[in-house]
């Protein structure tokens, strides 16, 4: 984060950006009173340094542009403590998620991880590929060995042109 | 009791995660709870949250409209990640109308209605309201006398008021025989969600998890959350490494511990597939 207070010398503030990614959000960074509880329980500052009051603090400043490149924003563990614990329900996980999406949409680098996930979604509607599950016998068992029903699996065609369009052409 | 209930297992199960359907499945039939297949079943869109959300909204309102011109008018969702989704997709739209009408059409070019939504029941929804705990009580058959840390995970627990959920949870497993007391940790993160995105301070997150438990000289843990299961159970050597080492400790879900209380074999309840030692608290 210390990286992003540098750039933010040269920065200026992108107020239209802002009001692009307000309807995501369950309030307005402007709600906030920076008492840094959202930090102080932060799942990710124990191990990555995040400081969701940073964040929520540059995005009331309109610096938002800086956040969308961030690598910061890609520790957050979604464990949504900071949403409980905001006393002005700003919601800076919330506000995390926005700023991927924008960085998404900027197709800008995500994470192998979630990269991996969306195309597993995109081919066949789950988030993982199916798999046999290996058990203590050392034997790879798949759900019909098991006595488990076959299931319809996946999303229509409808389905996943309506997804695409919501996902703005991805 | 009788009941009937549809099902929307969740990509975890719908990918592999046997122990989680067959302990639930079991399980709920023991206690009198028939459960139906959703016909078809999706991805519930958690992941593409950080892609999109309205994206996401849509494929988690797709499953419960989907219950709903089944001609069901509640929702089983297992999985806490999905369960959590169906309930804040709601809460989403419901702040802006733009993504209301957005995802309204989307749903609608397969002839889904938003205005006709299934309800969503959570694991705790059907073993602590429709079940009971004084049911679970009476069809209890083995003493299983454990001192158990429960691992709530934070989508179950954020689903709606965290202390309720987690009152909820402890008044199953004391029906059930089993005690949970507070630990130190007990709504720490188990860094599942992280593992997209950086996984090795996601691996130290379950790591420290697994250990917080076993300091509380509590013999398991018990989780209700399928990716908290993948990295507590699943990847449990490796989370113990990344976080300096420690003692293994038998992970185990919710249903399994409680179908063991029922006196169902470990077979059935599908502890072949757990990698942790759950042999020390399985007859």
């Amino acid at each position: 984060m210390s990286g992003l207070t540098d750039l933010m010398t040269m920065a200026k503030p992108n107020e239209e950006l802002k009001r692009k990614l307000a309807p995501l959000l369950a309030k307005l960074p402007d709600a906030c009173l920076q008492c840094a509880r959202c930090t102080s329980g932060c799942t990710a500052f124990r191990l990555l340094e995040l400081k969701p009051h940073e964040i929520v603090a540059c995005a009331r400043l309109g610096f938002l542009d800086e956040l969308v490149s961030s690598k910061a924003i890609w520790d957050c563990a979604l464990c949504l403590k900071c949403v409980e614990r905001c006393p002005q329900g700003v919601a800076p996980a919330e506000l995390i998620l926005a700023l991927r999406n924008e960085a998404a949409a900027r197709e800008l680098e995500v994470p192998e991880g979630l990269s991996t996930v969306l195309m597993s979604i995109m081919e066949r509607g789950l988030a993982f590929a199916p798999r046999k599950a290996v058990a203590r016998d050392g034997r790879a068992y798949g759900r019909e060995d098991v006595g488990l029903p076959a299931l319809e699996v996946g999303l229509s065609e409808a389905a996943m042109m309506a997804l695409m369009e919501l996902m703005g052409g991805a | 009791m009788e009941a009937e209930i549809a099902v929307f297992w969740g990509c975890r199960a719908l990918s592999g995660d046997l122990a989680l359907e067959l302990s639930t499945r079991v399980v709920m039939e023991a206690l009198g709870v028939r459960l139906s297949d959703l016909r078809r079943q999706a991805c519930c869109g958690e992941p593409l949250r950080s892609f999109s959300i309205p994206a996401s909204c849509y494929l988690a309102l797709r499953m419960l409209a989907l219950a709903a011109e089944e001609g069901h008018e509640e929702l089983f969702v297992p999985c806490s990640k999905g369960y959590y989704m169906m309930k804040w997709s709601q809460e989403v739209l419901a702040r802006q109308e733009g993504l209301r009408e957005a995802v309204k059409k989307a749903l609608a070019s397969e002839g889904l209605d938003m205005a006709k939504l299934a309800r969503p029941l959570s694991i705790l929804d059907v073993l602590g309201g429709l079940v009971g705990p004084e049911a679970i009580k009476g069809a209890v058959e083995r003493e299983l006398g454990l001192k158990a840390a429960m691992h709530p995970g934070c989508y179950l627990l954020r689903s709606g008021e965290a202390y309720r959920v987690l009152e909820d949870l402890k008044a199953v497993l004391a029906a059930a025989g089993i005690e949970a007391p507070y630990y130190a940790g007990l709504v720490d993160c188990c860094g599942g969600t992280l593992e997209l995105t950086r996984p090795d301070a996601a691996l130290t997150l379950a790591g420290s998890k697994l250990k917080s438990a076993a300091e509380a000289g509590l013999s398991c843990i018990i989780v209700t959350c399928p990716t908290c299961f993948a990295m507590l159970d699943g990847r449990q050597e490796e989370a113990l490494a990344a976080a300096g080492g420690g003692k293994q400790v038998p992970v185990l879900y919710l249903t399994q511990i409680l179908g063991l209380a029922l006196g169902i074999e470990p077979r059935e309840l599908g502890l072949p597939f757990n990698r942790s030692p759950v042999e020390e608290v399985s007859p």
